[in-house]
């Protein structure tokens, strides 16, 4: 069997190990070594898997994982969600939709301290949910708003996807942070246009009293708490005072002593973040170590090679073949979760499209985008599971017909990026 | 219930690694956090904090999957839950408990002739010298950890298929 012809067949039996409800890493694993056996020798697979765990297990650069999510778990334990939405209720008020709008821009904020969108949505799930019912919101428009603001979490730096797709891409954590903070902004902004557009068409979205100026300003200090860690963290990746690593530390340990100091943060609590925190980035690492197998198996059946090689002799354009994996991505975000989805495509997609010319930066950004698109896609959107496991009462159709108005903001978004690729590549350029 | 979705409790092997590991994380930002202001406040960066950070985490990945695989943490699609009973589900989680038993004993093997070579050679860390048999010798004790939380976890299969 060839090389091209093993890396296909590579790939067909991990997604039916993924699909018959294998572990993400164990079927990436399991394939790369298994693979790695029937292309070399099982002494050769033998002397990677050894090595790959103990690299991938001790690689200084990989410790900015556990780090933010750390970071994450102890911002939503510490109340520090509830005061950000408080605040930008209060700043946003007088508008048609207002708590919707309220809801999101929090989440994109939160999404700028805390890095995951299942941490963002649940949070705001607890907090602006009931408010939104009991000032009379249609269900499905506050869930949704409410799902596509969480998937703010994974694309604001600190972003955990980016750092994933730092470790596999061999790219700089710190510019892909800075190349996603527009991106970012510019999603939230049309997230916050979408709830806006739909609070006036639908007739039946209330509007909040307006509060005064002042109100509004003095508002803006239930956020201080938020702005320190932002400006601590990816400010200081951004200014070059901290490495990713040393801002997750200190954004981290920072979160602890707020919380403490303020008494919003229990011992209790933070032993249960911190182990939390534990679980969590052990089964993102396992996933990273398992990609780490598959993407080495990968490489030497040349498989991203060959798929180049063919895109090129069939005279296929940069467009089409962007075109056609962003389609791969938007299908498979339907049915996959984000990380996997990333750890599975990138090895074979990335050769390929900066093959064409394509920045790998931009890239990450645009995968990230995608990801989050995935987030809140039914069938399997994973914002909304989270706002249904805590809120039973709410249909699953209700929730894919509320989520259903804010899937053009990703596409919209996606566009932006290759129609304009300084929207991406402008900051981390003028930075590094 | 579903039979996959109850976890049985941890055990105290199981509540240990992940003290352990939780310990690990806690260490790591620390250290970061006493590097960042010793160079910030006196110009002095902590001496071995890379070293330090790499094998901490080496401690935390190593004890920490243990714990993952007990409380069936692992990041799965479970798009065929609802389309096939539970008897197929149970099923399904025992191959992939096998199968993870499989790897995992496979990286165990993998890992014994690096650990003796760095035995062998002498290979230190970079910074503090630390002998690199010994974070071996670390990552293959807590590869004996996620062997015994795999079984454990078999044993609660074992026990809820009983109780059905």
């Amino acid at each position: 069997m060839s090389g091209f012809a093993l890396g296909l067949t590579g790939i067909g039996v991990m997604f039916v190990l993924l699909f018959s409800r294998q572990p993400v890493w164990l079927a990436l694993a399991l394939v790369g070594i298994v693979g790695n056996i029937l292309l070399n020798s099982l002494n050769m697979a033998r002397f990677v898997a050894g090595t790959t765990f103990f690299d991938t297990a001790s690689n200084y650069n990989l410790s900015v994982i556990p780090l933010f999510v750390l970071m994450g778990e102890i911002a939503s334990s510490s109340r520090m969600s509830a005061e950000l939405f408080s605040a930008a209720r209060v700043i946003l008020s007088g508008l048609r939709g207002g708590l919707a709008v309220a809801s999101l821009a929090a989440s994109g904020a939160f999404g700028a301290i805390c890095g995951s969108s299942v941490a963002t949505a649940a949070s705001m799930t607890r907090i602006a949910l009931p408010e939104m019912r009991k000032a009379g919101y249609d269900d499905g428009y506050a869930s949704g708003s409410i799902a596509a603001g969480g998937s703010l979490g994974i694309l604001i730096p600190p972003s955990i996807i980016l750092v994933i797709y730092g470790s596999i891409a061999e790219q700089s954590v710190a510019r892909l942070f800075a190349a996603a903070l527009f991106p970012g902004i510019v999603m939230m902004l049309i997230y916050i246009a979408v709830a806006l557009i739909v609070a006036r068409r639908s007739g039946n979205v209330p509007r909040d009293a307006a509060a005064s100026l002042l109100e509004r300003v003095l508002a803006l200090r239930h956020a201080w708490q938020f702005a320190l860690l932002f400006i601590m963290t990816i400010g200081g990746i951004y200014t070059g005072v901290f490495s990713p690593s040393e801002a997750a530390s200190v954004g981290a340990f920072g979160a602890i002593v707020l919380g403490l100091v303020r008494r919003s943060l229990s011992l209790a609590a933070l032993v249960k973040a911190v182990q939390t925190s534990v679980i969590v980035s052990s089964a993102l690492l396992m996933i990273v170590l398992g990609a780490t197998l598959f993407a080495q198996f990968i490489v030497q059946t040349r498989l991203p090679d060959t798929l180049l090689s063919m895109a090129q002799a069939a005279d296929l354009s940069p467009a089409v073949v962007i075109g056609l994996i962003i389609l791969l991505y938007i299908v498979m975000g339907c049915f996959l979760e984000g990380i996997g989805m990333v750890l599975i495509t990138v090895p074979v997609f990335l050769p390929v499209v900066v093959g064409y010319g394509f920045d790998p930066i931009l890239f990450g950004v645009l995968v990230a985008v995608l990801v989050e698109l995935g987030l809140i896609t039914p069938p399997v959107g994973m914002n909304l599971f989270i706002i249904r496991a805590q809120v039973p009462d709410m249909s699953m159709a209700t929730l894919y017909r509320g989520i259903l108005p804010f899937l053009i903001a990703p596409l919209i978004l996606v566009a932006l990026i290759l129609a304009w690729p300084p929207l991406t590549l402008w900051l981390p350029a003028v930075l590094y | 219930m579903h039979p996959d979705t109850t976890p049985p409790k941890p055990s105290r092997l199981s509540q240990a690694m992940l003290w352990t590991a939780s310990a690990a994380l806690v260490l790591m930002m620390l250290i970061v956090v006493g590097d960042v202001v010793l160079r910030a406040a006196f110009n002095i960066p902590l001496r071995g904090a890379y070293d330090l950070v790499s094998i901490l985490l080496l401690v935390m990945v190593a004890f920490g999957i243990g714990p993952v695989i007990v409380r069936r943490a692992e990041i799965v699609i479970d798009l065929l839950d609802t389309a096939v009973g539970p008897r197929v589900v149970r099923g399904l989680s025992i191959l992939s408990m096998v199968l993870s038993l499989g790897v995992f004993l496979f990286f165990g093997w993998a890992a014994i002739n690096p650990a003796r070579d760095a035995w062998r050679y002498g290979d230190r860390s970079l910074e503090l010298g630390v002998p690199q048999w010994a974070l071996w010798g670390l990552a293959l004790v807590g590869m004996v950890g996620i062997l015994v939380s795999i079984l454990e976890q078999a044993r609660g299969y074992w026990r809820q298929g009983g109780a059905q």
